[in-house]
């Protein structure tokens, strides 16, 4: 499990991050949503160890990370920005991540390299520059490690290249209870892929939650009646976070467990009950509402 | 050849070196191997008469130690910059830094392959070489013992100058502060003690140089000995292969690779700290680059300080408006350079106004260091022992700079404790006497100094003082019964290397110039204490006496020389052999030459009252290995057949004499290498003698 | 057979719940049969395994299949019983909304051919 605790840092002044919270469990996929400049890259730069902690911890297994080969040993970072060695092929890009990695597959490298149709032996700044993400990517998950992180990187690949990794990803997660962290802009992106979200603000997290619980524990109702109704009264003891009303329909967006809050409902005799899902875009509108932000704002 | 090759991080890192430490590799065993190569070459059109010009190993290591050098000052600084080099751009340093190894272990790693390509690169040359000379036929006697100590000098150099890079490129993040900073750790340390050192004994003056194991720290550092025997070699100076430089040669090896490891630990320290962010700052904290620009700027007012420190300039004299004037130059250029440095380093003007303040520790610090290596040479130079405390005097003998030889009197005495209270008093009384000179600032001319080593208590001090005249002591030093036996010992035989007389040498052999020494060393055994004075303190003997001189080396190890005048028996016994041994060998000369069996070449210069005439090249070369004798030649030769059967030799050289300069004398056809000699043989003639040659000659040249 | 849709805001997690219902219910998993492995599907649908666990292990909870470890996950015995029960308060909505539709003036005829309709579109989804 990877744990940042009031993990603080800061460049020249700057704060970066500041009093950052979060639980990374294992075995899951991890997706950091937030605004350029909230602090993902530098989050993510201070989990792979790229960065020492100026305040608080970051810990893989309750261990710090900074200068510590036996955690850093199982974690990889692919940022947005990529590096390789100068003048280097794949191939030799992949000697020298077997030299620092001792997990490194040669099988998968191999296999994946052709199933993206790359050339090994092709010198790196021939590739495109998607060519080269996807070799960035190739290499990473060839390592074979526990954590991988993935900053911004799958904005810039295009659709059966990202379904071909994510099948890898979620392979590994299934088999060997890998973490992949996700970072994006994109919050489509990461609704699909990830079942943990965070999102990050100001290099804080605003809040983080298993994805499926935030599609679940909001809903949207609709329901009417034959009569006249008060929509407050219809909803009370019920959680509500807004109620529109139009005509002699009551639209409001409730949190709770959907069965009970139609059964109680329900059992006003409505005309109308429905339960829709709100996409999570929605959710996180009415989310960080409630917290005092405005969604808009914590993407921009 | 894939499944074979198991990378690690150690072989990533050397592949990572490899066109960096290829391209010297085979630069260096390329010209290694030619420049054997080529002067075979370029001596195998030569006749076997020239054989002996082919150089030796030794001097065709004397054109490859130039390259050698100057490849040992680059690798030992691309190699390591190379490594380095992703710490200076954010992205390299972001994809390394995450890495799981440790951070010293991961620096230890770039170091040791930096070092491993820097001993292929001075092994492969050292075996190109090797093989080169082998090859080529260049003679390697007694070569190999001081190639290898070069070789060694070089490792080790380029070791050092790597190890102050590397670490260099631990603490700063873009190129140019890379190279500032390793400028700073190579010079700085050394720039600092070496010049309060320097300034130290300079000011101090009585401190005898000898004993500066001060400057060792400084002497035996590569990275000021190599470039500064660079420049030598290439001035045409050093010969490397002095033997008395070669154990030399080792400690500095030693001392540099201690150095070298000093600055990896730094390193490592500086690496462990360091944090991703700094790629491509000049500097990671501002405090870092204050010290940065103060330590590459200060130097120009640290020099004017340490001068002055040396030379006992008054404050008065400093102050005064041409000094003054050019001190405040200094400070200005130092101050041009300092912020120079700092907008070119950072390109911004953001940190101006805080370095300005910084900037005045370099003035401030100059004074300081100046005054502070001031009074502390003036304190160590005041301290001389009271009269009373001072039981014995050595006298320390004064050894020539390069080869380390000294006076075998010097020698000889120095061994003998002297404890003779006059002395002592003496002594005593011409160092205070020294000392407060040299601190008033006034000057020693008067006098001539000699090193003393005074004991005092336990404690011993080494001192140059300066006695207003010797006669006074050396007066008490023969009142000495052990200073008169250590006058009265001379080298014995196995310590003799050579004995030359300064007059005639080539006519008289190793034997008959040893059975002179021995007369005379037997004549010195009897001495007197006033024969001693005489012999050795005066100038009775030594301005006009035909002198030996021996060098060799003494049993304890001490390389001498000494010229010892012949007196009493032993010359006479000089006179008549020497005479003797004169005619007859003028006598085969002519002979020989008369007959042609002898040729020579070289000329013939006759000096009279008033004239010159010179002859030269007294031989014709009527083909390859073919003399003939000419004429000239012939008409000397008789000359000289005459003047061999009576023989008379005036005093003063202002009498006419006939001036022999033969320089190659070679049998017909056969070996010449044996009967190499140069012969400066005067001849004094009487004058009518000279006027018959004259005759002679003039009728011959026409 | 097994099919998501990424374009509703449905949450996949609920979709692969409904599908799975009704493929227990159309009999495609039979009480006792083995459901499709989560590594499987995870594959082809190209699903995070987690959503997967998570939705059967909601199913599990609901009794409509059990877990043997070591083994996978089975359909339940009463696996079809136990989703009509939930259908009942579906069933009381129905009556709520007949009940208005009638009033409204629909007549039987027209409710119950709608509801052929309805069910011939869905074995129509189902032999997809």
């Amino acid at each position: 499990m990877i744990e940042a605790i009031n993990l603080e840092k800061k460049f020249n002044k700057k704060t970066a991050l500041e009093k950052l919270n979060c639980r990374i469990p294992d075995g899951c996929v991890y997706g950091l949503i937030g605004a350029n400049g909230a602090g993902k890259s530098t989050f993510m730069r201070l989990i792979a160890g790229v960065y020492r902690p100026d305040g608080g911890t970051v810990t893989l297994d309750g261990a710090p990370i900074y200068n510590n080969p036996q955690a850093k040993n199982q974690l990889l970072f692919v940022p947005d920005d990529l590096y390789f060695l100068p003048q280097a092929n794949m191939q030799r890009m992949a000697d020298f991540y077997r030299a620092f990695y001792p997990a490194f597959s040669t099988e998968r490298f191999a296999s994946l390299t052709e199933a993206f149709g790359l050339n090994p032996k092709a010198n790196l700044n021939s590739f495109s520059k998607g060519m080269r993400r996807q070799a960035a990517i190739i290499l990473a998950l060839s390592a074979m490690p526990r954590y991988i992180l993935f900053d911004e990187t799958f904005d810039g690949l295009d659709p059966v290249m990202r379904s071909l990794v994510k099948r890898v990803i979620y392979s590994d997660v299934e088999e060997r209870g890998v973490t992949a962290v996700i970072s994006s802009h994109s919050l489509r992106e990461l609704e699909v892929t990830c079942d943990q979200l965070a999102l990050l603000h100001q290099g804080g997290i605003v809040f983080e939650s298993e994805v499926q619980s935030l599609q679940t524990a909001l809903f949207k109702i609709q329901i009417a009646f034959s009569h006249e109704f008060d929509e407050k009264a219809v909803f009370h003891g019920i959680q509500v976070l807004e109620i529109t009303r139009s005509g002699s329909v009551a639209n409001a967006i409730v949190r709770g467990e959907r069965e009970q809050v139609r059964a109680a409902l329900a059992a006003l005799s409505p005309v109308l009950l429905e339960i829709l899902p709100l996409s999570l875009e929605e959710v996180f509108v009415y989310e960080t509402e409630a917290l005092g932000y405005r969604f808009g704002d914590l993407l921009q | 050849m894939k499944k074979q090759y198991r990378p690690t991080p150690f072989s990533e890192l050397l592949r990572r070196l490899m066109l960096c430490g290829l391209v010297c590799t085979c630069i260096l065993t390329a010209v290694s191997f030619l420049i054997p190569l080529i002067s075979a070459l370029a001596t195998s059109g030569h006749s076997p008469a020239d054989s002996f010009n082919s150089p030796t190993a030794a001097q065709l290591h004397a054109i490859l130690a130039p390259v050698a050098g100057l490849t040992a000052v680059t690798a030992g600084l691309a190699l390591p910059y190379t490594a380095f080099s992703w710490l200076n751009k954010r992205r390299s340093s972001d994809f390394m830094h995450p890495l799981p190894v440790p951070a010293h272990k991961m620096f230890w790693l770039h170091m040791g392959a930096v070092f491993a390509w820097i001993i292929v690169i001075f092994l492969s040359s050292f075996l190109a070489f090797g093989l080169g000379c082998l090859l080529f036929g260049a003679s390697t006697q007694g070569f190999w013992g001081s190639f290898l100590l070069q070789t060694a000098k070089l490792i080790a150099s380029a070791v050092l100058f790597a190890s102050c890079a590397a670490a260099a490129c631990a603490v700063t993040g873009t190129r140019l502060a890379n190279l500032t900073v390793t400028v700073i750790f190579l010079f700085w340390p050394a720039f600092l003690y070496g010049g309060f050192s320097l300034a130290f004994y300079a000011r101090a003056e009585l401190i005898p140089t000898t004993e500066a194991t001060l400057l060792l720290p400084v002497v035996h550092n590569l990275s000021i000995n190599l470039p500064g025997g660079l420049a030598d070699l290439l001035l045409g100076f050093s010969n490397v292969y002095d033997s008395g430089s070669a154990a030399f040669g080792w400690t500095s090896v030693g001392v540099s690779l201690l150095y070298a490891a000093v600055w990896v630990a730094v390193g490592t320290w500086l690496y462990h700290r360091r944090l991703s962010e700094s790629a491509g700052q000049a500097s990671p904290t501002h405090l870092i680059q204050h010290l940065i620009r103060c330590a590459l700027t200060s130097p120009v007012l640290l020099l004017p300080a340490f001068l002055l420190a040396a030379e006992r300039t008054p404050l008065i004299e400093i102050l005064d408006s041409e000094s003054m004037a050019a001190l405040v130059t200094l400070l200005a250029v130092t101050a041009i350079f300092y912020f120079a440095y700092e907008i070119i380093s950072t390109r911004s003007f953001k940190r101006l106004l805080p370095s300005a303040a910084v900037f005045m520790v370099l003035p401030l610090a100059a004074v300081l260091i100046g005054t502070g290596t001031a009074a502390i040479s003036d304190m160590v130079l005041n301290h001389t022992p009271p009269r009373e405390d001072l039981h014995t005097v050595y006298l320390i003998p004064e050894r020539d700079q390069r080869d380390n030889r000294a006076e075998y009197w010097t020698l000889s005495l120095s061994r003998i404790p002297l404890q003779n209270r006059e002395l002592l008093n003496h002594c005593h009384l011409a160092l205070n006497v020294s000392v407060s000179r040299v601190l008033a600032n006034q000057s020693l001319n008067q006098g001539v100094p000699l090193t003393l080593s005074f004991r005092y208590g336990h404690s011993s001090m080494s001192r140059v003082v300066y006695f207003d005249s010797f006669s006074d002591l050396y007066e008490l030093l023969v009142k000495s019964e052990s200073a008169l036996e250590a006058l009265r010992r001379t080298p014995s035989v196995g310590e003799i290397e050579s004995v030359s007389l300064n007059t005639s040498d080539f006519i008289l052999d190793e034997e008959a110039k040893l059975a002179i020494w021995a007369m005379q060393q037997k004549q010195i055994q009897g001495f007197t204490a006033t024969e001693l004075y005489n012999y050795y303190f005066t100038n009775k003997y030594t301005s006009s006496n035909p002198k030996l001189t021996l060098r060799g080396t003494t049993t304890e190890g001490d390389v001498f020389y000494q010229q010892y005048p012949l007196t009493g028996e032993a010359l006479s016994y000089y006179n008549t052999t020497s005479e003797e041994l004169t005619s007859q060998y003028l006598l085969s000369l002519s002979e020989g030459l008369l007959n042609g069996k002898l040729c020579w070449d070289g000329y013939v210069e006759i000096n009279g009252k008033g004239f010159t005439l010179s002859y030269e090249i007294l031989y014709s070369k009527t083909g390859r290995d073919e003399y003939q004798p000419n004429s000239y030649s012939i008409a000397v030769a008789r000359a000289l057949f005459n003047q061999g059967k009576s023989l008379r030799r005036a005093t003063g050289k202002s009498e006419p004499h006939l001036l022999l300069h033969i320089y190659h004398i070679a049998h017909n056809g056969e070996d010449y290498s044996k009967d190499r000699n140069m012969v400066d043989q005067l001849l004094y003639l009487p004058q009518a003698e000279l006027d018959q040659l004259l005759d002679t000659l003039q009728e011959k040249n026409h | 057979m097994l099919i998501i849709d990424r374009n509703t805001s449905i949450p996949v997690y609920e979709q692969i719940i409904r599908q799975m219902e009704r493929l227990i219910l159309a009999g495609v998993y039979p009480p006792g049969a083995p459901l499709p492995s989560v590594r499987t599907l995870s594959q082809n649908l190209e699903i995070n395994p987690n959503t997967l666990q998570k939705a059967f292990a909601e199913l599990e909870m609901r009794g409509i299949c059990f877990s043997v470890t070591g083994t996978g996950r089975f359909v339940a015995e009463d696996a079809k019983e136990r989703l009509r029960n939930e259908a009942d308060p579906l069933l009381a909505q129905l009556d709520a909304l007949c009940s208005r539709l009638l009033m409204l003036g629909f007549d039987e005829e027209a409710l119950l051919a709608r509801i052929r309709a309805l069910k011939s579109e869905k074995e129509a989804d189902l032999h997809d």
